[in-house]
C-alpha cells in the first residue's frame, strides 16, 4: 500500500518538475517543499480520541505534505494524513467484557483509523507561489478502518451487521490560508480547511429511523468522518528543497 | 605668461561667441550637471535631520516638535528634489545666478555663505526658498526675464524669505490654523483657507518690500523690480508674441488653405487685479503698487552688473531647455511655437530642426491615433499669435500632418544622413503615412504635374452646377437655401484641392525618396497581408494576457540597468517619522535585496543609484535625469506607439551600459489603522472559533503593500514587464525577496511560455 502511495507521489512530483519546471519562479528559485502538518478538528457533535465532546474538545491529525509551485500563482500539493478517533453508538449497555470487567451504563465506542491521500491545487492570486495568502481546492481519498466495540460480541446486539471495514470515501477540500517563509528555507503554513463529501447524502447527519435490521454501519462511519472533516484548523511546517 | 595669454584668448573667443549667439548657430546640446556633487548630498537625509535637530533642542516642547516636523519634511523633500535629476549642479545657469547673488550680498558674506542657488528643469515660472537655504529657480522663469536686474530682484525676494524665516513662520502659522489655536479658534474650512492665504500673502508682500531694499543696495535699476512683475504676469505665454509665418511648415510648392487660418487672434489678457482671495501670492496690481511706492531713488541705472552677454547667453540656454521640456511634456503646439520663435534667430540650428521634425512626427502619430487632444491645446482657450498656429495644427488632419512630417524629416535626413535619430523617426513617419493613413506614392504629385492639376481644379471651381436651375418660382427661403448650398459646394471644391498631394513635389522624383517610400510600402503590405481580424487579435491578446499572469514573460536578458529603486513606508498612526526615516533605511535594504537576487540568477544589474553611487560620479545624476525623463515621457505616451523624443538622449546611455533593458522597481507599504467592525465581531462571536481570529486581527495592524516593476526595451520603447501587485500584507523580507526574484526570473528566463 505504502509503496503504491510513494509511487503516486513520485509520479506527481516528477510530472510537475518536468512539465512545469521553468514556468514557476517559486521562492528564490525553489519550487518544491516537503514537510509535515498538524490539524485540529472541533469535537462538538462527535467524540474526540478520548471519547469527549464539547466546544473546546478537539480531534488531532498529522500528515506529510509536498508542495510544488507550478506557475507564478499556483501550486500543486500532495498529502498523506492519518488519524484515529472514536465512533460512538447510541446504545448504552451494561456488560462484562472478556476480561470480566463490569461496565455500567457506558457508551459504546468503535475505534476509527483513517488514512487520507489527497491532492490540492492552490491559487496565490496576489503573490508569488508558495508565498502569501492562498485558496486551495482538492480531493481526499480516505480509507477508514473500524474496530467495533467488544460489547458487540458479548451483548444482545447480535443483529447488528458485522464490521466490513475498511470503508472508503472521497472528500472535496477547500482551504484558505497563508504561508510565510523564514530564513529563505522554512515555510510556515496556517489555514482553515473545510471538507465536504462528494456523496452529498453523507451531509445528512441526522439519523433516520432505522432498526437493527436496516442499520448500515458504512453509512454511519462515513457520516462520522464527515463531522470530523467539516472544519479543521491547520498548521504546517515545510522545508524548501529545490 | 603663456598660460595667461591662452586663457585670455579662450575668454575672448567665448565672449565673442556668446555675444553673437554663435554658440547656438549650428546646434545646441542639452544642459547637464557638471563637476562635483555638493558635499551635503553625500550624507543620508536621516543623518542630516539628526544633526539639524540638535540646533533647536533647547526650544520649548511644542515649538521643538513643530520645528522637528518641518525640518524632517523639508530635509527629505529637498534631498529628494536635488537627487531627482531635475536639478542642475555647477551648470552655466546656476553659476551665473550665483554670481548675481554674490553681487547682491556683497556686504553680507555671512548670509551669502548660508545660501545655495539651484536651477530646476521646469518650464513653469517658479522660484522658491527652503528653510535650509537652498533657493530654486526654474528654467521657465529665467527664459522670460528681460535683464539681470529682474533676476536680481527675484533673488532678493527669495533671500528675504530665508532671512526672515518665512518658511518656518508659515509652517507654524499653518499648524495653528489647522489646529484652530488662538485667533483661529472655531474657524470653518473656508475661513481656514482664507487665513492661510492671507498670512502667505502678507509674507510675500514683506519679501517684496524687504527684498526691494536689499535689491536697491546694489547698483541695479529699481524699475526692474516692477518689470519683474510684468514677467510674472505674462508667465504662461510664450516668451515673445509674433505673427506665425505659415511658410515655416510648408515649402514653395504648396500652402495651407485659407480655411486653416483664423481671421483674428484673441489679444493677450493683461488683467492685474484678479481675485487673489484664495491665492498664496497677492495679485500683480497689489505687488506693483507697493513697489511703485518704494521706487523713489532713480540714481541706480544698471540693468546688468555681472554681464549682459552672460545674461543673454544664459537666457538663450533656458529657452532651448524650455523647448526641450515642452516637447518631453508633450505640449506639442507650444513647443512648435517656441521652436518657431527660436528659429527666428537660429534658422540653421540642427537641434531646433530635429526638434521640429520630431514635433511634426509626434503630432502625426497622435492624430493617427485620434488622440490629438493629449498633445495639442485647444486654440479657443489660448491668446495671442500662438492661437493662430494652434488653429492650424488643429485643422490639419492626420493624413496631411503625416505627409508634412515625412517631407520635413526626409529633407532633414538628406542633409544629416548620419543622424540616426532623424533617420529613425523619419522611417516611422513614413510608416505612419503608408500604414496608418494608407497612402501610396501615386497619390502624390511631382512638381511638373502640379500646374495641370491646379488648372483643372480652377476650371472645376468656375463651373457652377446650379447655374441652369430656374429659380423664378422659388420663394425667398428656397433661394436662400440654394445660395447656401452653392456656397457649401464651392467650399467643398476648394477643400477638394488637396494640398497634401503637393507636399512631396520637391522630393518625389528623388531616387532615394522613391526607394524609401517603396521599401516601407512593401514592408507595410507584407504586414497587412499577415494582419489578423480584430476578433482574432483580441482573442490572442486575452490568451496571451492570461499566460503572462500565469507564467510571466521571458526576456532572455543577461543585463539590465535599474534606475532609481524606490521604497516608501507610511504609518497612518505616526506618519511623518515612518515615511521619511524608515523609507530611507528600507530603500537601502531594498537595493541590497536587488543585488542579492541578481546574483542568485546570475543577472547583471547596474543600479543608477542615488545615495551611495552619487559620491564619486555626477554623471550618475545626469543618467538618472535622462532615464527618468525618458520613462516619464514613455509612460505619458501610454498606448500610442511612438518613438519617445528622449530616445535620442536615452539611446547613447543604454549603449554605454551595453543593454537595451532598463528597469524601474519600487515598493510602497502602508500600515493602516485597524478599525472595529461590529458585524465581523458578532459573526465571530457566534461562530465561537472565529472570535480568537477576529480579536487577533483587531489587535494586529493591517497592511497594504504595493510592489511595482517596469522593464522596458529602450530600442523599441516596448514595455516588456509591468508588475503592479497589491498585497494585503506587510513588507516582510520574504515578500520583498519573492517579488524581486520573480521580476528578475522573467528577465533572465529564456523560453517564452506566453506564445
Amino acid at each position: 500500500m505504502i509503496q503504491k502511495q510513494l509511487t503516486l507521489l513520485v509520479f506527481f512530483v516528477g510530472i510537475s518538475i518536468f512539465g512545469y519546471g521553468q514556468k514557476a519562479p517559486g521562492y528564490l528559485g525553489k519550487r518544491l517543499s516537503i514537510g509535515g502538518n498538524f490539524q485540529l478538528s472541533p469535537a462538538i457533535l462527535n467524540p474526540n480520541n478520548n471519547g469527549n465532546k464539547g466546544l473546546f474538545k478537539f480531534n488531532t491529525q498529522f500528515g506529510v505534505t509536498a508542495e510544488y509551485a507550478t506557475n507564478r500563482h499556483a501550486s500543486i500539493l500532495l498529502h498523506y494524513q492519518t488519524y484515529s478517533t472514536l465512533k460512538d453508538y447510541d446504545e448504552e449497555v451494561v456488560f462484562f467484557d472478556l476480561n470480566n470487567n463490569y461496565y455500567d451504563n457506558s457508551k459504546l465506542f468503535g475505534d476509527l483509523k483513517v488514512a487520507s491521500y489527497g491532492f490540492e491545487l492552490r491559487s496565490y492570486s496576489e503573490s508569488i507561489a508558495p508565498y502569501g495568502y492562498y485558496l486551495g481546492i482538492g480531493l481526499n481519498y480516505k480509507v477508514i478502518e473500524l474496530t467495533q466495540p467488544m460489547a458487540f460480541s458479548s451483548t444482545t446486539l447480535v443483529n447488528r451487521p458485522q464490521n466490513d471495514s475498511p470503508y472508503t470515501m472521497i472528500n472535496l477540500n477547500l482551504t484558505l490560508g497563508k504561508q510565510r517563509i523564514y530564513l529563505n528555507k522554512i515555510i510556515v503554513s496556517t489555514g482553515i480547511n473545510i471538507g465536504i463529501p462528494l456523496e452529498f447524502s453523507k451531509l445528512n447527519l441526522l439519523s433516520t429511523s432505522e432498526d437493527d435490521f436496516t442499520y448500515n454501519e458504512s453509512d454511519h462511519v462515513q457520516k462520522r468522518i464527515v463531522l470530523h472533516d467539516l472544519l479543521n484548523f491547520k498548521i504546517g511546517v515545510r522545508y524548501l528543497l529545490f | 605668461m603663456k598660460l595667461n595669454s591662452s586663457a585670455l584668448l579662450t575668454f575672448l573667443l567665448f565672449s565673442f561667441f556668446i555675444s553673437n549667439g554663435q554658440e547656438f548657430k549650428n546646434n545646441y546640446t542639452p544642459l547637464r550637471s557638471e563637476g562635483e556633487v555638493p558635499l551635503e548630498l553625500k550624507k543620508l537625509s536621516a543623518e542630516k535631520y539628526e544633526l539639524r535637530k540638535e540646533s533647536f533642542k533647547k526650544d520649548a516642547r511644542k515649538m521643538r516638535k513643530t520645528k522637528e516636523e518641518l525640518v524632517l519634511q523639508s530635509t527629505f523633500a529637498i534631498d529628494e528634489l536635488l537627487l531627482s535629476g531635475d536639478v542642475l549642479f555647477n551648470d552655466t545657469i546656476g553659476k551665473y545666478v550665483n554670481k548675481v547673488a554674490d553681487e547682491l550680498l556683497k556686504n553680507n558674506p555671512a548670509l551669502r555663505s548660508k545660501l545655495n542657488f539651484y536651477i530646476v528643469k521646469s518650464s513653469y515660472i517658479n522660484a522658491f526658498t527652503t528653510e535650509r537655504g537652498a533657493i530654486f529657480l526654474s528654467l521657465g522663469l529665467i527664459s522670460k526675464l528681460n535683464n539681470e536686474a529682474e533676476l536680481a530682484f527675484i533673488l532678493s525676494h527669495e533671500i528675504i524669505h530665508y532671512q526672515e524665516n518665512h518658511i518656518l513662520n508659515g509652517y507654524i502659522e499653518t499648524s495653528k490654523i489647522k489646529k484652530e489655536k488662538g485667533k483661529y479658534k472655531g474657524q470653518s474650512i473656508k475661513e481656514k483657507l482664507l487665513s492661510r492665504s492671507n498670512y502667505s500673502k502678507d509674507l510675500e508682500l514683506e519679501a517684496d518690500n524687504k527684498g526691494f531694499h536689499l535689491f536697491t543696495k546694489s547698483p541695479y535699476n529699481p524699475a526692474a523690480a516692477i518689470s519683474a512683475m510684468e514677467v510674472l504676469k505674462y508667465g504662461s505665454y510664450p516668451f515673445e508674441d509674433i505673427a506665425f509665418d505659415y511658410s515655416f511648415l510648408t515649402h514653395s510648392l504648396y500652402s495651407f488653405p485659407n480655411s486653416y487660418r483664423l481671421d483674428t487672434v484673441q489679444t493677450i489678457d493683461s488683467e492685474e487685479d484678479y481675485d487673489d482671495s484664495e491665492s498664496t501670492h497677492p495679485n500683480i496690481r497689489k505687488r506693483k503698487e507697493q513697489l511703485k511706492e518704494l521706487v523713489t531713488d532713480s540714481s541706480n541705472t544698471a540693468f546688468f552688473i555681472v554681464s549682459e552677454s552672460s545674461f543673454n547667453h544664459v537666457r538663450e540656454i533656458c529657452r532651448f531647455e524650455v523647448l526641450n521640456n515642452f516637447t518631453s511634456d508633450r505640449d506639442y503646439g507650444m513647443a512648435i511655437y517656441h521652436n518657431y520663435l527660436l528659429q527666428q534667430d537660429y534658422p540653421d540650428n540642427l537641434f531646433l530642426k530635429t526638434n521640429l521634425g520630431y514635433l511634426l512626427y509626434g503630432l502625426a502619430r497622435y492624430k493617427s491615433n485620434k488622440n490629438q487632444l493629449s498633445v495639442l491645446r485647444k486654440y479657443s482657450k489660448e491668446q495671442g499669435e500662438f492661437q493662430q498656429l494652434l488653429y492650424l495644427l488643429n485643422r490639419l488632419n492626420d493624413e496631411e500632418l503625416a505627409a508634412i512630417a515625412v517631407d520635413y524629416l526626409y529633407r532633414l535626413h538628406t542633409t544629416n544622413p548620419s543622424n540616426s535619430f532623424i533617420e529613425k523617426i523619419m522611417l516611422d513617419a513614413f510608416r505612419t503615412l503608408i500604414h496608418d493613413e494608407e497612402k501610396r506614392i501615386n497619390y502624390y504629385v511631382t512638381k511638373s504635374e502640379i500646374e495641370a492639376i491646379l488648372k483643372k481644379n480652377a476650371e472645376e471651381m468656375l463651373a457652377d452646377p446650379y447655374a441652369n436651375i430656374d429659380t423664378t418660382n422659388y420663394s425667398e427661403r428656397q433661394k436662400a437655401k440654394l445660395a447656401r448650398e452653392v456656397r457649401r459646394q464651392q467650399k467643398k471644391k476648394e477643400e477638394k484641392v488637396q494640398f497634401d498631394q503637393f507636399v512631396f513635389a520637391e522630393v518625389l522624383t528623388e531616387p532615394k525618396f522613391d526607394s524609401i517610400f517603396k521599401l516601407i510600402t512593401a514592408e507595410v503590405e507584407n504586414i497587412s497581408s499577415d494582419e489578423k481580424s480584430y476578433f482574432e487579435i483580441s482573442k490572442e491578446n486575452s490568451i496571451r494576457k492570461r499566460k503572462r499572469t500565469k507564467f510571466g514573460v521571458s526576456l532572455n536578458a543577461d543585463k539590465i540597468v535599474l534606475a532609481d529603486p524606490y521604497y516608501s513606508k507610511i504609518d497612518e498612526r505616526k506618519e511623518i517619522q515612518t515615511k521619511y526615516i524608515k523609507s530611507e533605511k528600507k530603500q537601502l535594504s531594498f537595493r541590497e535585496s536587488v543585488y542579492e537576487n541578481a546574483e542568485r540568477l546570475e543577472l547583471e544589474v547596474e543600479v543608477l543609484g542615488k545615495k551611495k553611487s552619487v559620491k564619486s560620479d555626477i554623471n550618475r545624476l545626469n543618467e538618472i535625469s535622462i532615464s527618468n525623463t525618458w520613462l516619464e515621457e514613455r509612460a505619458n505616451h501610454d498606448y500610442i506607439k511612438i518613438i519617445p523624443y528622449n530616445y535620442q538622449f536615452m539611446k547613447p546611455l543604454s549603449d554605454s551600459y551595453g543593454t537595451n533593458y532598463f528597469a524601474w522597481m519600487g515598493l510602497l507599504n502602508a500600515r493602516l489603522k485597524t478599525e472595529f467592525n461590529p458585524t465581523a465581531f458578532f459573526v465571530s462571536l457566534f461562530s465561537i472559533y472565529g472570535l480568537p481570529f477576529y480579536l487577533t486581527s483587531l489587535l494586529t495592524p493591517d497592511y497594504a503593500t504595493y510592489y511595482y516593476a517596469i522593464v522596458v526595451n529602450v530600442e523599441t520603447s516596448e514595455v516588456l514587464i509591468e508588475e503592479n501587485n497589491y498585497l494585503s500584507t506587510r513588507d516582510n523580507n520574504d515578500l520583498v525577496q519573492s517579488q524581486i526574484y520573480d521580476t528578475f526570473f522573467q528577465i533572465k528566463r529564456k523560453k517564452d511560455y506566453t506564445k
